[in-house]
């Protein structure tokens, strides 16, 4: 199948604008798509990708204007016409779709990475730090995000004796009260970790006590 | 006891800071390629008192390393073969254990016999973990059932073995991070372009620095290079004009929605295509399958390779078959050695090597390391670091496994919350 892939190299209206055109199979990712063309014709080309399957969260990217992963959303799903592509905002612009994801990175509280509370098994939390949910997010004051809010969530899950600790960060003036409960950050979530309902826990918390 | 899995939370010190300041006037070496290997030589470089830059073309990790499936590997897979390699992986697979807390699941490993042909080699299997200092256990069929409910009912026969599973990217990222509080620069969107010589001796680098929107190029200066590009080698190499020997053999994963089981699942036979199963985080996936190639870039799975992988995880999983389709992609693995055939290929070693080029082609201050496996990437680090340090005259011995490393969260941070 033949497609076109729009990128929209940076930030903003006046970003330059990369068009290719691709022939794909009906596997075929963004990602790939992104991986041909950097191979044949655009040797230039930056864009972060690791895993290729979801587990390492770098290859975010404004998918037809939506937080997408780019190695999880194939080409054959997507509404036919242009696949317009643009770096995910909230992050450092490098080039490209290359971002920096420090905005991110400077949100998250320290929290455990294995969960095995409730398990008989070591498992990684379920959050990849993607970055998804903060790109999605329609808030425009200043907000920590749905990503920190719901580590600490989880956190005071796993470690009740990091609770107050938690609760503390959650109750922030840029914490839990400004977010304005879209779900917006649920709904991009690849991993399902359900920020908004995080947030409102927290919220239920803070407020009962 | 040492080596099992649950024996984490080992009090480790952390890494000082202040040796930073100690390494400033150490010999300057420029590692290429940031993946697991470079990411690990940078760390184990600067520990030992050089002033490290590293080169990554794109971002970092995004070669083979990411690409990994995340089996920390026991050894046992390697058993069979090769009882030094078996041990190495062995040790190195506890070691990361212990350092690198917080990206590895270590729920250990079930080596599976699914009919009477594999059921016959136990006791082979057992010798063989036995004299690579592996621990290892028969498990009943009943019980291994009841400790992971999915695994075929028709069983004949278990061995369990300390196998792990760890996050492909975050692993190289604290190594990456551990470098880089010592002092090193890390470098991603750095791809090297030329590599220029003084008195047949390497001296610098010429570089495509493409870190912010508008890219520039820039030279930069070191009294060693270490090329760790993986399936690049022969690339990199040739900027130098030399003939690495390197093969890259792409193979090909697939990865489903669900969490079947919580060990790592291997075919209790000698290595083979489509047998080994790792549980990460949300997801069950099934590796590997391995071609040869020539030197394209981008590798693809096959609709023939998925097919394969599906109905071969089934054999040991039967539910892996029902479960929603997550991902399939490819990773090429760098084999050490030159293969102009598939059968040629499949009888290069899992082992690594570090080629010192000043012995085999007269050019100083040049060296490669290639091979190897994701889980001994701080053992290759060391033994790459070991000759750069003997050519350089540094004196001071490896050190990367006397403390915790960072959490990789740390890379990307600027300030904390």
């Amino acid at each position: 199948m033949k497609h076109i892939v729009r990128i929209m190299a940076g930030p903003g209206e006046s970003a330059a604008v990369r068009e290719f055109g691709i022939e794909a199979d009906s596997r075929a990712t963004v990602l790939d798509a992104l991986e041909s063309i950097r191979t044949d014709r655009a040797p230039d080309l930056r864009y972060r990708h690791s895993c290729h399957h979801g587990s390492c969260g770098t290859c975010g990217a404004m998918i037809n204007g939506k937080p997408r992963l780019m190695c999880l959303t194939r080409l054959a799903d997507l509404p036919p016409g242009p696949v317009e592509l643009a770096p995910l905002p909230r992050t450092v612009f490098i080039g490209d779709l290359a971002v920096l994801p420090s905005p991110l990175f400077d949100s998250l509280p320290d929290t455990d990475y294995i969960g095995s509370k409730e398990r008989s098994a070591d498992r990684m939390e379920a959050c990849i730090e993607c970055g998804l949910c903060l790109a999605g997010c329609p808030v425009t004051r200043p907000f920590v995000g749905p990503a920190a809010l719901a580590a600490a969530d989880r956190e005071r899950e796993e470690h009740p004796d990091r609770s107050a600790e938690m609760l503390a960060f959650a109750a922030r003036p840029d914490g839990v009260e400004a977010c304005q409960a879209t779900f917006n950050c649920s709904r991009v979530c690849p991993q399902n970790v359900g920020p908004g309902r995080r947030i409102k826990n927290l919220k239920k918390s803070i407020f009962s006590s | 006891m040492e080596g099992s899995p649950g024996a984490r939370k080992t009090a480790l010190s952390e890494l000082p800071r202040a040796a930073a300041a100690a390494k400033r006037g150490g010999p300057r070496v420029c590692i290429i390629g940031g993946g697991g290997t470079g990411a690990a030589l940078a760390y184990d470089l600067s520990l030992r008192g050089c002033a490290v830059i590293l080169l990554e073309r794109g971002e970092l990790t995004s070669g083979t390393t990411g690409r990994h499936h995340g089996q920390l590997h026991c050894g046992a897979r390697y058993a069979w073969a090769d009882r030094n390699i078996a041990r190495e992986c062995f040790e190195e697979s506890v070691t990361l254990s212990r350092i690198a807390e917080g990206c590895i699941e270590y729920n250990g490993g079930l080596f599976v016999a699914t009919d009477d042909e594999e059921a016959d080699r136990v006791q082979e299997f057992m010798a063989a973990l036995a004299e690579s200092g592996i621990p290892a256990r028969r498990v009943p069929p009943a019980e291994a059932l009841a400790l992971e409910p999915a695994l075929n009912p028709a069983l004949k026969a278990v061995v369990s073995v300390p196998d792990g599973s760890f996050d492909a990217f975050r692993l190289p990222l604290m190594f990456c991070t551990a470098a880089r509080n010592l002092g090193a620069e890390i470098l991603p969107w750095h791809e090297v372009v030329a590599v220029e010589f003084e008195r047949g001796r390497a001296r610098y680098v010429t570089v495509m620095d493409r870190s912010s929107p508008e890219p520039k190029e820039s030279r930069i200066e070191a009294d060693f290079f270490v090329s760790a590009t993986g399936v690049w080698a022969g690339k990199l190499g040739s900027l130098a004009g030399l003939d690495v020997p390197i093969s890259p053999a792409p193979g090909t994963m697939v990865a489903v929605r669900g969490r079947i089981v919580d060990r790592v699942v291997s075919r209790l036979r000698p290595p083979g295509d489509g047998d080994i199963l790792v549980p990460q985080r949300g997801l069950s996936i099934i590796g590997t399958t391995q071609r040869f190639s020539g030197d394209s870039e981008f590798y693809s799975p096959t609709e023939e390779e998925c097919r394969f992988l599906v109905s071969a995880a089934a054999e040991m999983v039967p539910e892996f078959a029902n479960l929603p389709m997550h991902a399939a992609w490819t990773a090429a693995r760098p084999l050490f050695g030159k293969a102009s055939s598939e059968t040629e290929g499949r009888a290069l070693s899992r082992d690594f090597g570090v080629i010192d080029h000043e012995s085999t082609d007269g050019l100083a201050g040049f060296a490669t390391i290639i091979g190897g496996k994701a889980t001994v990437l701080r053992a290759m680090a060391e033994r790459t670091a070991d000759l750069v340090c003997r050519k350089l005259g540094v004196s001071a011995p490896c050190r990367t496994k006397d403390y915790l490393l960072p959490s990789w969260r740390d890379f990307y941070r600027e300030k904390r919350p």
